[in-house]
C-alpha cells in the first residue's frame, strides 16, 4: 500500500514538475519512484510466498523452494512425493469406487479391539 | 487450536477431501481424521464457505465409515439445504453410498440414473452389487464400461488393480500403459508397472528353468521392470521405492547365475553389462535415501 501511495505520489509530483511553475529537485522524483518500486517488488515476492504444509502424518513440512515451485519436474514430483498427497493420487484413491461397507466392516473390527484392549 | 495451528490443519484437512485420500487410510488413521474435523467444525466460524462444503462432504464420508450414520445424515442435510439436490453429481453420488451404507443399496442404485453423460454416477453404478460378483464378473462389468468410456483413466486404473488381484499382471499393465497414453508423467503408474512386470517375472521364473529362450522371456520382464523404474525416477527424483527395485533387480542373484552358465550370447551380455553399471549407484542411493549400512542393505535381498 506505502509502495503504491507513494508511487501516485511520485506521478503527481512529475506532472506538476511539467506543467505548475513549482521547482522541483529531480532527483527527490527519481528517489522517490525507486523507492516505491522497491517497496511494491519487495511486497509481492514476499506475498507469494508458500506457507507451511502439514502432510499426512502431522509433520510441518517447509517447501524447499519457498516462492515458486521448481520448474524442473523430478524436483517439483519429489517435493509432492514426500509430502504424500499430489496430483496423481486420484488413480490410487479413486473416490468414486469407495467400498464404503468394507471400509465400515474393517472399522468396526478396529474398534472392537480398542474396545477389548481397554 | 491456535491460528497458525487452525490454518495448518485445515489446509490439510482440505487437501485430504478435495484429493480423497482418506479412502487408502487405515482404520485408526481414519479415527484420528474424524476426531481432527470435527474439532475444526466446532472451532470452524472463520472458515471460507468456498471450502466449509469441502469439509462437510469429507465430514459424510468419514463418519459413514466411522458408524457416525445420524452424523452423516445431518451434514447431507446441510449441503442439500445449501445446493439443492437435483443436478449434482457430488451431492447425488453422496446420497448413494449413504443408502448403501446404510443397506438400502437398491435405493443407492436407482438414484443413480442411467445418464451415461454422468461421469461420476456412471462409475458408481458399476461398483452396485460388487460384493456378491466373482471378480472376473465385476473385472467383465468395468471392461464393458470402458468400450462406452474409453478415457476414463479412473476406471482404467480401477480395472488395472481388479487385474492384479486376480494374477492377470499383463492385463494390468495393458490397463496402465492406457492411463500413461494420457498422463505420461504420472509416477505412481510408472512405479506400478515396474512392480507388476517385476511380479510377472516372480509368477514364471522357477529354479529349473535352463532353456535360453525360457531365459530371454524372463529377461524382457525384468528389463521393462527396470526401465519403467528408471523413468520413475528420472520424473521423481529420489523415488525410494524404484531405487530399492533397481537394486533388487541388480542382485537378482538365483536368475544373473542362470545367465552366467550361457556364455556368449548377445542379449545376455548386454543385460549383464548394464547390471553392472547400476549396481553400484543404486546400492549407493538405497543406503543414502533410507540411512541405513552395507550390512542392512545386504538382508534386503536375502
Amino acid at each position: 500500500m506505502l509502495g503504491i501511495a507513494l508511487l501516485l505520489h511520485c506521478a503527481y509530483s512529475a506532472y506538476e514538475y511539467n506543467k505548475l511553475p513549482i521547482s522541483y529537485n529531480r532527483s527527490d522524483l527519481l528517489l522517490e519512484l525507486v523507492i516505491s518500486l522497491c517497496l511494491i517488488f519487495y511486497s509481492s515476492v514476499t506475498n507469494i510466498q508458500m506457507p507451511s504444509r502439514l502432510n499426512l502424518d502431522n509433520e510441518i513440512v517447509h517447501s524447499p523452494s519457498p516462492y515458486l515451485n521448481f520448474i524442473h519436474i523430478n524436483k517439483s514430483l519429489k517435493e509432492s512425493n514426500e509430502f504424500g498427497i499430489d496430483d496423481y493420487s486420484k488413480f490410487s484413491n479413486r473416490l468414486d469406487f469407495i467400498d464404503i461397507v468394507k471400509m465400515r466392516r474393517e472399522y468396526n473390527v478396529y474398534a472392537s479391539s480398542i474396545e477389548k484392549s481397554t | 487450536m491456535s491460528g497458525f495451528k487452525f490454518d495448518l490443519v485445515k489446509a490439510k484437512l482440505l487437501a485430504i477431501a478435495r484429493t480423497g485420500v482418506f479412502v487408502n487410510f487405515s482404520p485408526s488413521k481414519v479415527d484420528d481424521t474424524y476426531n481432527e474435523l470435527k474439532q475444526l467444525l466446532i472451532n470452524g466460524d472463520s472458515i471460507d464457505i468456498k471450502d466449509v462444503y469441502d469439509l462437510y462432504e469429507l465430514h459424510v464420508y468419514l463418519s459413514l465409515i466411522t458408524n457416525h450414520d445420524v452424523e452423516a445424515k445431518s451434514y447431507i442435510d446441510r449441503i442439500i439445504d445449501q445446493f439443492g439436490d437435483e443436478n449434482s453429481q457430488r451431492i447425488t453420488l453422496l446420497k448413494s453410498i449413504y443408502y448403501e451404507s446404510q443397506g438400502s443399496k437398491k435405493e443407492g442404485a436407482s438414484i443413480l440414473g442411467a445418464n451415461k453423460n454422468e461421469l461420476r454416477l456412471s462409475r458408481r453404478l458399476l461398483t452396485y452389487n460388487r460384493e456378491n460378483l466373482k471378480g472376473e464378473e465385476y473385472v467383465s462389468n468395468l471392461v464393458f464400461y470402458l468400450n462406452l468410456q474409453p478415457a476414463d483413466l479412473i476406471a482404467w486404473a480401477e480395472l488395472a488393480d481388479e487385474y492384479a488381484k486376480l494374477g492377470h499382471y499383463d492385463k494390468s499393465i495393458f490397463c496402465l500403459k492406457e492411463v500413461l497414453l494420457e498422463e505420461p508423467v504420472a509416477y505412481p503408474i510408472l512405479y506400478k508397472v515396474g512392480l507388476l512386470n517385476y511380479y510377472l517375472f516372480l509368477q514364471n521364473f522357477k529354479e529349473a528353468i535352463v532353456k535360453k529362450d525360457a531365459l530371454v522371456e524372463l529377461m524382457k520382464y525384468l528389463v521393462d521392470s527396470r526401465n519403467s523404474w528408471l523413468r520413475t525416477i528420472e520424473v521423481c527424483k529420489d523415488h525410494k521405492a524404484s531405487w530399492l527395485g533397481v537394486y533388487l533387480i541388480c542382485n537378482q542373484s538365483s536368475f544373473n547365475d542362470k545367465l552366467d552358465k550361457l556364455a556368449n550370447v548377445k542379449e545376455f551380455e548386454k543385460y549383464k553389462a548394464d547390471i553392472k553399471r547400476l549396481s553400484g549407484p543404486s546400492a549407493q542411493k538405497v543406503m543414502e535415501l533410507n540411512n541405513i549400512t552395507e550390512k542392512e542393505l545386504k538382508t534386503l535381498v536375502l
